[in-house]
């Protein structure tokens, strides 16, 4: 992907994260599964779990762990306040 | 990414935000975007009909999340009245793996993926705007140091003369401009 693609992407994923808004947080693949088909590009499941530790390392974290498990499957994502005001409309 | 706070049809009750979506979806004249954007416009509402393809994609989104998480919450009810015994955890990892399963079904359908790009095209003009601004200021920031950009620039030509001459000089022969 381009840089603009991948920026294009991480705004997908923090509008899934903001419209499905779970207490368990979203797992990996539901991100996946809705900002491909969003963007019409093909980001794989590394990807998106690659963009969304980015999105967390963000200062202030534009997303954050809802479900803080052992294995890397089964981590659950939910969005922040300051990834929230980024989705504007 | 800059944070923004003018999000007014997020910030709408949702029993709005319902009606606004009802009248979108309803199909018809009345509910193209921008025959929904002047309806809102004379109850009050400024928004732009790039806002409101963004804020219906946001909604139907948030639509099906309620309902999955409608039906996960049956399923683990079924599963405490049926007496199966099972931790927290392994009722948590069960109401996640249906709630995939429900997206995934859901995906399949192609209604669904239409109408989820709907707000893609709006997004990618304005990247393109975006990049586009930068690039251009950018440009200038070089140009601007070169002595033959600044000589034509400050030349008695006229405009269109001045544009011409710089697009050659900046473009070579892939200036090409359209009359």
């Amino acid at each position: 992907m381009t840089p603009d693609q991948i920026e294009l992407y991480r705004r997908r994923i923090l509008f899934v994260l903001d419209a499905q808004r779970r207490r368990d947080g979203l797992p990996a693949d539901v991100v996946q599964l809705h900002a491909n088909a969003q963007t019409g590009l093909e980001g794989s499941l590394d990807f998106v779990r690659d963009q969304l530790d980015y999105l967390s390392r963000r200062d202030p974290p534009l997303v954050e762990e809802a479900l803080k498990a052992i294995s890397k499957e089964r981590r659950a994502w939910r969005i922040t306040t300051a990834g929230s005001a980024l989705i504007d409309f | 990414m800059k944070p923004r706070s003018d999000s007014k049809l997020k910030n709408l009750p949702p029993e709005r935000q319902a009606a606004i979506a009802a009248r979108l979806g309803a199909g018809g004249p009345d509910s193209s975007l921008q025959a929904v954007c002047n309806w809102l416009r004379e109850d009050g509402v400024e928004t732009s009909t790039g806002a409101l393809s963004q804020f219906y994609s946001w909604w139907q989104l948030r639509r099906q999340c309620e309902q999955n998480e409608a039906a996960v919450e049956g399923l683990l009810e079924s599963v405490k009245e049926l007496g199966i015994t099972a931790t927290s955890e392994q009722l948590q990892a069960l109401g996640q793996a249906f709630f995939t399963k429900k997206a995934i079904e859901q995906q399949d359908s192609k209604q669904w993926f239409n109408a989820q790009r709907l707000a893609l095209k709006k997004e990618e003009l304005l990247i393109d705007r975006q990049k586009f601004q930068r690039e251009t200021c950018q440009l200038f920031l070089e140009w601007a140091e070169d002595q033959r950009a600044r000589d034509i620039a400050a030349g008695a030509a006229s405009n269109s003369e001045k544009i011409a001459k710089l697009g050659e000089l900046m473009f070579g022969e892939d200036w090409a401009p359209k009359p």
